[in-house]
């Protein structure tokens, strides 16, 4: 499949802070790919080198094929940017927003973007200052999405609104997921957990792994081992087993490359027969805490 | 094209406050403007060229805002803004700002100033529009310019505020640095190159900004380009420039003579004032040969002194100004002397070799116009009307674009004003006005011009002053340029001390 976007060890320098260290990344056309991690990781820097805004100290960046510091009005034509902190006209209506914005873009939907303005129910007379937080943001996406998009890039989106604020960006997010590429960063994980398709998990300016979300949850257990007597423990533990616990006749550890079959087996040879084992499925969250635990070096190598 | 009025639609709806203001202030200054052409008393004349000037700068200002505001509409500093992600074409949104200052700045000031030259009754102003444009074009360009350059790497309008104040601060500075600089206040010869850096400065931070938003790239650029102005200022050779602009001329073809009166001055009636790092003098200088039709304007002179014990001193060139017709026989420069070089010379003969820069004109056309109450007409000039003052009378008169080189005369002869029985006037005594060219206004392309008549020439009687009334006649002549040339004089060994005029007073008579 097509990258419809790609970074290739973007670097970034901020005088004596290295917000990007060698950033490898690539985003399958139509994926909607989240992009996670804690505040300061460099997600928001690596999307505004993706959108021309800053320029990289090293490496490149693609979008849509074209090497991002050349990317000029007929490519921003095709690509849908909202982000948190943005700048907007707030003196302008929603209406008047929404009628500005529409002779920059060939592929403008009148009828898509009046479908937008009912679904996010707009008040189009108001004043962009004069709007919520989450109403400014759905105003925005309205904008960003009537043109079709071809890329869509959502920066934080969704921080600080509400929960149901946020189910209707991503109620009109997925509406055009089909027809779009979209990247989406976010610290927060629950919110991301119900749409992407893939997820890229970024730490001090480096990407630590990048995964189909369902092979994620696929790969990660949350094992607990009772047994009938305290088990003999071994020295080492398998490398896919995480925060390891034992306490008396009952083992906890969380499984990075779960197999039922494969995972049962390794089960009894490492500690025997167990009376009872229990295999968990976790939350995108719990998945993240534990690899943020366990330190995701060892992680990585594994991946690669 | 479409982008280009679009984003401008935009503009004009979002910044109608701002256009609203810009306009009032430009109609306040229309509206007020033809009232310091009308000749009134001295000081209210002053009132009126300070509200006058106080308007000039309010329209300066409220351009200033509307393209600061204007341009930071789609703000080039910072990485939040929402439009930098639209598919805008730089070139089309550079366009529309220019479309914007072209429409709410330039057009309506190219009426302001059609409406004043219609008001100011030299006719109508569609003949003369290519002139108004371009005798406004070169100064609203440079402040819309620099105005442009600042709001392009500034985010807002507190810190082109204090990009303004740093512009202040550097002039100072660079008016500071200049003062020292030999001969920079006399000689104009780089004011083109340093024209030329900053406009190309201005233009590449422009359109850094515009085509890649290099904020640091285009403020470092306007930091350079202010930095080589200054150095212009303090590395062009102002002397050679001067002696290339003033050329020597062989003996015979002179059109003035000079030399040094030796005729020692009366001693001077010494009264200490306060002290000061520099000591003025006086150099009386004979002059001859000014030939009929013809006067010579003394625009500068240089003194270099040389001590015997080889110490040397230079004053650089200095301006003069002053104005020599054929029947003068002398005229007395003075110049600044560094105290210090003073104290260590002042009771030895040193020599001097003092330079002179003179600008040569001939009569042109003379008209003979009697003057009116009221408002009466000048050909070739424009309007006049007599100002009556407390200790001189003098006339306002009103041109057209550029001030007109003129020489104005009033003979006692032919003075109509009633003669008080203390101060009667000899007859055929004249009073002369020799008036030059000054810098136009950015907006109006009429100019005032205020015409003295200060003493009569050749009298002593200091209770009489020429007068102008109702039936006064007066004589205008044009001023033809003619050749700029350059005269030296030697000394040998003349005291300074005989020469000083600062810290004392010197007891002087006229011609």
């Amino acid at each position: 499949m097509n990258s419809a976007i790609r970074t290739e060890n973007l670097s970034k320098r901020f005088r004596k802070v290295l917000a990007l260290a060698g950033l490898n990344f690539d985003v399958a056309e139509g994926a909607i790919y989240a992009l996670v991690g804690p505040n300061g990781a460099g997600k928001t820097t690596a999307i505004k080198i993706l959108m021309n805004i800053f320029q990289a100290t090293g490496g490149a960046a693609r979008i849509l094929g074209i090497d991002s510091r050349k990317i000029a009005a007929r490519t921003l034509a095709s690509i849908g940017y909202v982000s948190e902190n943005q700048e907007l006209p707030l003196w302008m209506t929603v209406a008047g927003f929404l009628g500005y914005l529409r002779p920059f873009y060939p592929t403008w939907d009148r009828k898509l973007e009046d479908e937008l303005i009912e679904r996010f129910e707009l008040p189009l007379e108001r004043k962009l200052k004069d709007l919520s937080r989450g109403m400014r943001m759905k105003a925005t996406l309205a904008g960003s999405l009537a043109y079709h998009p071809k890329v869509i890039i959502l920066d934080e989106p969704f921080s600080g609104l509400d929960p149901l604020v946020r189910d209707q960006l991503i109620e009109g997010l997925l509406g055009r997921a089909s027809e779009s590429t979209t990247l989406v960063s976010s610290h927060d994980l629950a919110e991301i957990e119900s749409f992407a398709s893939h997820v890229g998990y970024m730490e001090q300016g480096q990407l630590r792994f990048s995964e189909e979300l369902s092979t994620l949850r696929e790969r990660f257990r949350e094992v607990e081992l009772k047994f009938e007597e305290i088990p003999s423990v071994p020295e080492k533990w398998p490398a896919a087993w995480m925060q390891t616990n034992n306490s008396g006749s009952v083992i906890r550890f969380i499984e990075s490359q779960f197999n039922q079959e494969r995972t049962c087996a390794e089960i009894r040879q490492l500690l025997g027969e167990a009376k009872d084992v229990t295999f968990t499925a976790m939350t995108l969250r719990s998945i993240f805490l534990a690899l943020a635990k366990s330190g995701s070096r060892n992680v990585t190598e594994e991946q690669g | 094209m479409r982008q280009v009025l679009h984003i401008f639609k935009k503009d004009i709806r979002h910044h109608c406050p701002e256009i609203l203001l810009s306009l009032s202030v430009l109609a306040a200054y229309v509206w007020n403007e033809p009232d310091q052409w009308v000749a009134r008393g001295l000081s209210e004349n002053r009132l009126r060229d300070f509200l006058s000037e106080g308007l000039t700068v309010a329209v300066v200002v409220s351009w200033c805002i509307l393209v600061v505001r204007v341009v930071q509409g789609e703000n080039l500093v910072g990485d939040r803004q929402f439009w930098v992600t639209k598919p805008y074409d730089r070139e089309k949104l550079l366009s529309a700002k220019l479309l914007f200052m072209l429409a709410f700045i330039s057009l309506p000031t190219l009426i302001a100033g059609s409406v004043l030259f219609a008001e100011g009754g030299f006719g109508s102003p569609l003949r003369a529009l290519p002139t108004i444009f371009s005798t406004q074009a070169g100064s609203i360009a440079f402040i819309l310019m620099i105005a442009t350059a600042l709001a392009t790497v500034t985010a807002s309008i507190a810190q082109f505020l204090l990009a303004l104040l740093a512009v202040g601060v550097y002039v100072a500075i660079a008016a500071t640095v200049a003062a020292y600089v030999p001969s920079q206040s006399f000689s104009s010869g780089s004011d083109s190159l340093q024209e030329g850096i900053l406009v190309i400065g201005c233009i590449v931070a422009v359109l850094w900004q515009y085509t890649g938003r290099k904020t640091t790239s285009s403020r470092s650029l306007l930091a350079v380009t202010a930095f080589a102005i200054l150095l212009v200022v303090v590395a062009t050779p102002y002397q050679t420039l001067v002696a290339r602009e003033y050329v020597l001329r062989p003996a015979g073809s002179q059109p003035i003579q000079v030399a040094f009166d030796e005729t020692k001055p009366s001693p001077p009636n010494v009264v200490r004032g306060r002290e000061e790092k520099e000591v003025e003098i006086q150099i009386p200088i004979k002059v001859w040969a000014i030939a009929a039709a013809t006067s010579v304007n003394v625009d500068g002179a240089m003194l270099s002194l040389h001590a015997p014990d080889g110490q040397n001193w230079s004053s650089g060139w200095t301006r003069v100004g002053q104005h020599l017709f054929p029947e003068d026989q002398a005229f007395n420069p003075t110049f600044k002397v560094k105290k210090a070089f003073f104290e260590h010379v002042k009771a030895t003969p040193v020599q001097a070799h003092i330079s002179f820069a003179l600008s040569t004109f001939q009569n042109g056309e003379t008209k003979r116009i009697v003057a009116t109450s009221g408002e009466f007409k000048v050909p070739g000039l424009g309007f006049c009307s007599i100002v009556q003052g407390y200790a001189t009378d003098s006339l306002r008169c009103r041109y057209a674009f550029a001030t007109p080189t003129l020489l104005t005369t009033v003979s006692s002869s032919e003075m109509s004003c009633p003669f008080t029985a203390d101060a009667p006037v000899p007859p055929g005594l004249i009073s002369r006005d020799w008036s030059g060219s000054s810098a136009s206004d950015p907006v109006s392309p009429i100019g005032t011009l205020d015409i003295y008549f200060w003493r009569w020439e050749g009298s002593t009687d200091s209770k009489s002053s020429p007068s102008v009334c109702p039936g006064t006649s007066l004589i205008f002549r044009t001023q033809e340029a003619g050749p700029k040339i350059r005269k030296e004089i030697g000394i040998d060994g003349i005291k300074l001390a005989d020469y000083q005029t600062s810290n004392v007073v010197r007891l002087s008579f006229g011609r």
